[in-house]
């Protein structure tokens, strides 16, 4: 069965955006940027065509990245911070399933599938699973849609970016958690100058 | 040049204490992880606060840290604990650590605690953090970094490895110019 995966580049002290997040500023005000200097890392685009330069150790967690998805989860925030990828998620155009009580009545058209999901987390990732077919789920956050998605078990695996930089507030990506004590197995780690991927597997109770 | 470091566990959700102030790994489960044999080696004196002084419960024989303690601490206790020698500094974080490196003799001082790290980090006085990263969620407790709201701390990484799941992360900390710009410290590392 498909896996349903956290993927995030975090803080050292534990954030996914700095301080004052808004749509000129998604990742806020104050240094949030330093989370994804590893998506620019090299000199190359990668993928072409991208934005993104990622170099060694950071093109391979790209590429997982493109290779493994095939569906997203998402918040509304995050769809209102990033008006919507414009219609066409970054990742293989993929289809995203936003949770909202309140669905948008113009989402921007283009090579995604926006779906947008009223009845909770559970039947988002559901869907999303279906979705995905053979590949693995993305609950691409934001923060509240990664939490909610913890307290209700749903999460098989934590890919974290470890950015090297402390941004002493904004949005805290692990908190707020309804767990006693989650142990979790931890995978390889990869180490550049940028940025340190950890890798993490739920142990089911 | 001795260098002042952070040396500290923390759970994924950055966590140092669970919420009933256990420590989130006792020195038991520790043993045979490199990185804390070398940072004992490289050790002459250790800064801590209150509290983790207070977990030791009055008996420091067996301490990890066999080296001169410095407690950073409003109220110093009225009978030191055993097993060490003690200095309780009631003025500022930068006196433990100008105490601390002269007590070192040129070995490095081991930063211990949550509260003397938010501290030290607020004063610029850290030169590298170690983070033994503990693959656990516990939700609740004391975190580790905390209060900083004085703006952001680019890090250098150092180095990274697992051992036995726990992952060993060792970064360097830039020196702030007043302007706030880093400038690199040359440190080694």
């Amino acid at each position: 069965m498909a896996d349903v995966v956290i993927e995030l580049s975090m803080s050292l002290d534990g954030f996914i955006a700095g301080p004052g997040d808004d749509q000129e500023h998604p990742l806020g005000k104050r240094g949030g940027e330093h989370l994804f200097d590893w998506y620019l890392s090299g000199s190359e685009p990668h993928p072409p065509g991208t934005m993104f330069k990622p170099e060694g150790a950071n093109r391979a967690a790209v590429d997982e990245m493109y290779a493994r998805f095939g569906a997203f989860v998402s918040g509304r925030r995050t769809y209102d911070i990033v008006n919507g990828w414009q219609g066409t998620h970054p990742v293989n155009a993929a289809p995203v399933f936003i949770l909202t009580r309140h669905p948008p009545s113009n989402p921007p058209k283009g090579k995604s599938k926006l779906n947008f999901v009223t009845d909770g987390i559970e039947s988002a990732i559901d869907q999303a699973r279906s979705a995905a077919g053979e590949k693995d789920v993305h609950v691409a956050g934001g923060a509240n849609v990664v939490q909610q998605a913890l307290n209700a078990g749903l999460i098989d695996e934590l890919q974290i970016h470890l950015a090297p930089v402390l941004l002493g507030g904004g949005v805290r990506l692990l908190d707020g958690l309804d767990v006693r004590r989650v142990t979790l197995v931890a995978g390889p780690v990869a180490v550049s100058s940028s940025v340190t991927h950890l890798t993490y597997r739920v142990e089911r109770q | 040049m001795s260098s002042v470091i952070l040396d500290m566990a923390m759970s994924l959700d950055g966590f140092a204490a669970d919420r009933d102030s256990v420590s989130l790994y006792p020195i038991d489960d520790l043993r045979g992880i490199e990185a804390l044999y070398k940072l004992i080696e490289r050790a002459g004196a250790a800064v801590m606060g209150r509290r983790s002084y207070d977990m030791a419960r009055g008996d420091f024989t067996g301490y990890e840290h066999q080296q001169p303690i410095f407690v950073l601490t409003h109220q110093p206790p009225q009978t030191p604990a055993r097993g060490l020698t003690f200095t309780f500094v009631t003025d500022s974080p930068e006196s433990a650590v100008r105490q601390a490196k002269a007590a070192a003799g040129g070995k490095d001082v081991v930063v211990i605690g949550p509260s003397v790290a938010q501290q030290m980090l607020r004063h610029g006085l850290l030169d590298e953090i170690w983070i033994r990263l503990v693959p656990v969620l516990l939700g609740d407790g004391l975190r580790l970094f905390d209060h900083l709201d004085y703006g952001r701390i680019r890090l250098e990484p150092a180095a990274a490895n697992n051992t036995r799941g726990i992952t060993n992360l060792r970064f360097g900390v830039p020196i702030r110019t007043p302007a706030g710009t880093p400038a690199t410290k040359g440190h080694s590392s």
